[in-house]
């Protein structure tokens, strides 16, 4: 996953969407990862084996809701990672 | 006989003394002691200053005051060698001004014509008898013996001596500028001021000696500050950056894994307790207990 000022590189994702399908998990996967792309410049550099976030939202919510919540902790995580 | 008064007989006879005759302790009154913030000593030190004539003379006739100065300072012997007109400055006394006679003559140190207090036997008349003419005088205070007593100065050169009634009447112009004739350090601090000058001056300054810049330089070397290095660089933590000069950054993430958690079902709120309906008022309740209204079921 290229990045505009860098590389953001993220070679597996595991998404756990509780209640939902897997199609509904693509969906979710896709606009991450479009949505990093379009995030611009990571507020980290390095290489971190494991990143594992949390976000608290509604399983019924449609699938860009959860992406953007998605992508913001994503972003706090990196910038609270040493 | 008469009675002691009342006073008598109620005041101790001794002094100290209670009327039964025992001694009065009476506090010792506190010597004086110094406090630790009165000085434990006293560090003196031993200014010298070189000799400072006003003279208005030119700088061979200055060197010919010096000695004529040196001669006239031996006023200690209390001997009227001093010439009329001139200022002298005695080891023991700051500076006596013997241009007036009658000032000579109260000064304790210089007799000229008043009583010797050192007992000589000298009188007016003899003082008249002996009283040497100006020349003389000067020449006299150029050999600096005038008579046995004189404490002996400096070596004075023949050409002083021969020269030295003349030497006296240009000292009695007006001074001009001040010209140090000695950088002895060990000659004691003496001013002669030659008549017309006003004010007893003396340097206020001394110029440096060895000695000073040796206490200066070592003073100095031990209020020198301490040297200030800029502090060290800061250690550099490892951090998981690979940020080069050109190089873009770049993030590597093997696994991300996000986990989605459903808030917790959102529990309607219970329901406001129902207000019981407003009762209906009267005295269907009654009245509380402990209450009663006069008058009123009290039948």
């Amino acid at each position: 996953m290229p990045n505009s000022s860098g590389a953001l590189k993220i070679d597996r994702l595991l998404l756990e969407v509780p209640g939902g399908s897997a199609d509904y998990g693509k969906q979710v996967a896709t606009l991450v990862a479009a949505g990093l792309a379009a995030a611009g410049t990571v507020p980290q550099a390095g290489d971190l084996p494991t990143l594992r976030i949390a976000v608290r939202a509604d399983a019924r919510a449609d699938a860009a809701t959860i992406a953007r919540r998605i992508i913001a902790e994503l972003l706090r995580a990196l910038a609270r990672a040493p | 006989m008469k009675r002691p008064s009342y006073l008598q007989q109620i005041v101790p006879a001794a002094p100290g003394r209670f009327r039964s005759g025992a001694p009065l302790l009476v506090p010792i009154p506190p010597l004086f002691r110094p406090s630790s913030a009165d000085l434990q000593f006293v560090e003196t030190d031993v200014v010298t200053r070189p000799l400072l004539v006003r003279n208005p003379l030119s700088a061979p006739q200055a060197n010919h005051l010096t000695v004529e100065a040196a001669g006239v300072a031996r006023n200690e012997t209390r001997e009227p060698i001093a010439p009329a007109g001139a200022r002298v400055t005695s080891r023991l006394s700051p500076e006596i001004d013997v241009s007036d006679a009658g000032e000579l003559a109260r000064s304790p140190l210089i007799s000229r014509d008043g009583p010797d207090l050192m007992g000589s036997h000298t009188t007016p008349a003899s003082n008249a008898r002996q009283r040497p003419s100006d020349a003389q005088r000067g020449a006299a205070v150029a050999r600096g013996s005038a008579t046995g007593r004189i404490v002996q100065g400096p070596p004075v050169p023949e050409a002083v001596a021969a020269s030295g009634a003349q030497l006296l009447e240009p000292m009695s112009s007006a001074p001009e500028s001040l010209t140090p004739l000695s950088q002895n350090e060990r000659e004691p601090a003496r001013v002669i001021a030659l008549p017309g000058a006003g004010i007893f001056e003396q340097p206020t300054a001394r110029p440096a000696t060895t000695r000073d810049e040796d206490k200066i330089g070592k003073f100095a070397a031990a209020a020198r500050p301490p040297r200030l290095s800029p502090p060290s660089a800061p250690s550099q933590l490892p951090v998981a950056s690979n940020r080069g000069a050109g190089e873009p950054r770049s993030l590597h993430i093997g696994t991300l894994e996000v986990r989605v958690i459903a808030p917790p079902p959102i529990a309607p709120a219970p329901a406001a307790p129902v207000r019981a309906a407003r009762r209906s008022s009267g005295r269907k309740t009654g009245i509380g207990r402990g209450f009663s209204v006069f008058g009123l079921g009290q039948s």
